[in-house]
């Protein structure tokens, strides 16, 4: 009686609460693939739903949170109606929660089977559906879907243009060999794919059918392996494995999304799969770091490092290795703190790449006026106390091991603005990466950062290599002031991007400041007079400070992932060019000068009517970093080409372009040469 | 030096902290949360006892189910027949559906005659994440040892609509009588089912 109360008051409570809802979020339409249906026959009937802009609804596994659609149908005697078939999901993002599910028009499709000794005039369907649409807040709607289909010999087929639509959502099924398994807490699947699918596609978006098997807010990490194996990996839920009875999973690809059922056992490959690119990647950090030796704006610190070594007598050996080992952990102990900083912004829900540093006009203005400052001792206006860092003006005995942590932690600094070619695949990696493995391969970069020095520290006969002392060590280190003040301008031009010209005046004036105050403490001034003028002028800089905050934003043709979408969608026969981009980035920069911006490439855009779309990333931009992760990039330059739709109206998969350009690669492109 | 490295261990530590997830039969995350009457509740301080979390938006329609058919209230009643702690959390942020003062929590205590031993007020999600609390309603049960015994749904119903809550099994209420019992809790982790909880 209690129960009964209790249900009729919540029936009264739907019933309340539907007429309330005036503005309902989505509505069904229902189609049956043939005019006429008999005894005996099978066919199709799709459901779509038209969900208004910016709701969702969800797939069959809802992710974090959701319920999928569900319709009940009221089946005459002799009609059986299959499950019903989701199409292919997407993931959508509430941070930290992350759902999977559809937006715009889903098609679902159900199999109507009619039995060999149905006798009815008409088959006629009935059903009520229910679903929860979600837009930040989340709302239960039904909706009671009908049709009727005569019965007759007629089987032609009708709405032929949304079962294609519905066919080509739907993830194909496939019985590619799978097997999945729990090592740690990652979650491994691997996927035997035929070779004529694998070369069609680069990155892998894992879409399982049960709950509790991978963390959903995770990027999977996709390792297409030459022996035609797809290895995808993603953080591991804690369920176990074990429980799950043949767990399929959708992978959508740039070539297409796929069903695959998966074994759950045989541990031991996996292992071998994923330390290969691993150590791939430690190589790649190591070589980055030591590259990074020979970008401008370290290239002086390591070259004033060596000089302190030239002047070294025998005995002072003991002191250039100790020196060595100081400038080391500097260095590394600094790449661990970034590379900390990097995941614990990561793990508090930022969404950030390699570069990001300089997104921030105080941070590129900081690094500005120490690039100046160090020309400036460099040049010789003034010699800093080797008490922190030590340039190589002295050597001095106490203090070498300390002053050359901090001279490696100030390398560090410098170096950040450059970061050399294979460095950022290997940040890029190491971002997907658990925190051990990140920090690993920052470690291993620094160690790259720090070995020609860690050489000539231990290596007596390399130093022998090195020139003799005398008077040029003075002109050589005043020549290093040229690529440090180089650096300087550079970021003072980046900071003219990002912050506008005010933030260039301030700049400009700290550096005016702080060359005044250097030349004032030379001056035999009485001490307390240098002090009160220097405060006054640091006062005055604080106060100003907040120029070097954002003003008007630069004009450029905006990259918007709506725009994009629109430009795929609605206009099909157009290509579309994505050229990601940042102020900071040189790469990008010289690309646009040396081959996007040439007339020869310029005129094959116009020729084959290329959309060329922007993206700026000079300062932060959630959309952008989601569309470099979903190439599985963390960084720019990210060029993507996507051609104009094949006869069947889909466009092929989107080409990567190489992150270094030439004319000749992106015209080819274009006009569809290169493969 | 020191220094450098003790911010180092901070930051080590934090992430640490952010990562782990609570996980059966471990220590379940201690926290401190301050209900709609002001009164702070350390889940410490309930050790020999059970408790169980509710996670909950007044608005959401999942919630709504188990509210408005009584269910919810009635479980919450006969936990407290047994001196079982009960702590409903709205991590609902600010602006956010489900975001209530201190005072509208309480009139929706009246108006549905809930019967929880506390509702803790947890706008900054900070409770919500670190039980990683997916939906509303998410529920977890602690034994008086303090270790987490079950993670999940309220039920092995779902769906918002039917008149489950007859027929449908009860997680909570099972791993409650086996804590009673002296037993090992059968189902210890389910998917929990409803609306996101809105951080």
């Amino acid at each position: 009686m209690k129960y009964f109360f209790f249900l009729t008051f919540f029936i009264l409570n739907i019933i309340a609460g539907e007429s309330h809802a005036q503005e309902r979020h989505a509505t069904l339409e229902i189609f049956a693939s043939q005019k006429e249906a008999s005894a005996g026959n099978t066919f199709y009937i799709a459901i779509r739903q038209n969900i208004d802009d910016e709701w969702h609804t969800y797939w069959q596994n809802a992710g974090d949170s959701g319920e999928p659609m569900s319709i009940e149908w009221i089946t005459q005697d002799g009609v059986t109606i299959s499950d019903l078939r989701f199409p292919t999901p997407k993931e959508i993002r509430y941070d930290p929660l992350v759902n999977y599910g559809f937006e715009g028009r889903p098609i679902y499709l159900q199999t109507v089977t009619v039995d060999e000794d149905f006798k009815d005039d008409a088959i006629t369907l009935q059903g009520d559906a229910f679903w929860l649409i979600c837009k930040e807040i989340c709302i239960p709607e039904m909706q009671t879907i009908s049709l009727t289909i005569p019965v007759g010999a007629n089987r032609e087929t009708t709405n032929s243009s949304i079962f294609v639509q519905a066919k080509n959502n739907m993830p194909q099924e496939k019985d590619w060999p799978a097997r999945l398994e729990k090592k740690g807490n990652t979650a491994f699947l691997t996927v035997s794919v035929p070779e004529d699918v694998r070369n069609n596609f680069q990155t892998v978006e894992v879409y399982p059918y049960d709950w509790g098997v991978m963390k959903t807010a995770e990027t999977a990490v996709t390792d297409i392996r030459d022996n035609g194996e797809v290895v995808i990996s993603k953080t591991a839920e804690d369920r176990d494995f074990a429980e799950l009875v043949e767990p399929q999973f959708v992978l959508k690809t740039e070539a297409g999304a796929y069903v695959v059922k998966a074994g759950t056992g045989g541990a031991a490959d996996v292992v071998a799969a994923s330390s290969v690119p691993f150590l791939v990647i430690i190589i790649f950090a190591f070589i980055g770091g030591i590259i990074l030796n020979l970008m401008p704006c370290v290239f002086p610190i390591l070259s004033m490092k060596a000089l302190s070594l030239v002047k070294l007598s025998g005995q002072e050996r003991r002191h250039a290795q100790a020196s060595g080992i100081g400038y080391t952990v500097g260095i590394v102990a600094s790449f661990v703190a970034i590379a900390l900083l990097l995941i614990g912004l990561k793990a508090a829900g930022a969404s950030i790449g390699w570069g990001f540093q300089l997104q921030n006009p105080y941070v590129v203005a900081i690094l500005a006026t120490l690039l100046f400052v160090i020309a400036l001792n460099l040049a010789g206006l003034f010699e800093i106390s080797s008490r922190f860092v030590n340039l190589g003006a002295r050597f001095t005995r106490g203090n070498d091991v300390k002053s050359s942590f901090f001279t490696g932690v100030l390398a560090c600094m410098v170096a950040t603005p450059c970061s050399a070619p294979f460095m950022a695949s290997a940040i890029g990696y190491a971002l997907t990466q658990t925190m051990i493995i990140a920090i690993i391969v920052f470690i291993i970069l620094g160690l790259g950062l720090a070995f020609p020095y860690l050489i000539l520290c231990f290596i007596p006969k390399v130093q022998k290599i090195l020139p003799k002392p005398g008077p040029w060590m003075q002109s050589f280190r005043q020549f290093l002031a040229f690529p440090m003040m180089a650096s300087a301008i550079w970021l003072v031009w980046v900071l003219s991007r990002q912050a506008g010209d005010m933030a260039v005046l301030y700049i400009l004036a700290l550096f005016l400041t702080i060359t005044f105050i250097i030349w004032l403490y030379r001056r035999s001034v009485k001490r307390s007079v240098k002090s009160i003028i220097a405060a006054v002028m640091i006062a005055i800089l604080i106060v100003y400070a907040p120029l070097l905050s954002k003003g008007d934003a630069p004009a450029h043709e905006a990259f918007t992932q709506a725009r994009l979408q629109t430009a795929l969608e609605e206009n099909p026969d157009r290509p579309v060019f994505v050229n990601m981009t940042a102020s900071w980035c040189i790469t990008c920069l010289v690309n646009e000068r040396t081959t996007l911006s040439q007339a020869s490439v310029t005129q094959t855009f116009e020729d084959y009517n290329v959309l060329y779309m922007k993206g700026d990333w000079t300062n932060k931009n959630q959309e952008i970093t989601q569309y470099l992760e979903s190439f599985q990039r963390n960084g720019v330059p990210l060029y993507v080409f996507y051609n104009k739709a094949d006869e069947n109206g889909r466009r092929p998969e989107p080409q990567i372009l190489p992150q270094i350009l030439t004319p000749a690669q992106v015209i080819g492109i274009v006009k569809g040469e290169t493969p | 030096m020191k220094i450098f490295l003790m911010t180092a261990m901070a930051i080590i530590l934090s992430v640490n902290i952010a990562i782990a997830a609570p996980q059966i039969g471990q220590p379940a995350p201690d926290f401190t949360g301050t209900d709609t009457f002001g009164m702070s509740h350390r889940l410490s301080d309930y050790i020999g006892k059970t408790v169980v979390l509710e996670w909950t938006n007044t608005e959401c329609p999942y919630v709504g189910k188990h509210y408005s058919t009584g269910n919810m209230q009635a479980m919450q009643k006969a936990a407290a027949a047994k001196g079982i702690i009960w702590l409903t959390i709205a991590s609902s942020a600010e602006g956010k559906q489900g975001y209530t003062t201190p005072e509208q929590a309480n009139e929706y205590i009246k108006a549905n005659n809930a019967q929880a031993t506390a509702r803790i007020l947890d706008p900054s999600g900070e409770i919500g994440g670190l039980y990683e609390a997916k939906t509303t309603p998410h529920m977890f049960v602690i034994n008086p040892e303090g270790l987490l015994v079950y993670e999940g749904a309220i039920d092995d119903d779902p769906k918002f609509k039917k008149d489950g809550m007859r027929g449908a099994r009860n997680y909570v209420i099972a791993a409650l009588r086996a804590i009673d019992a002296g037993q090992p809790v059968e189902v210890t982790q389910t998917q929990p089912y409803g609306c996101s909880v809105k951080y």
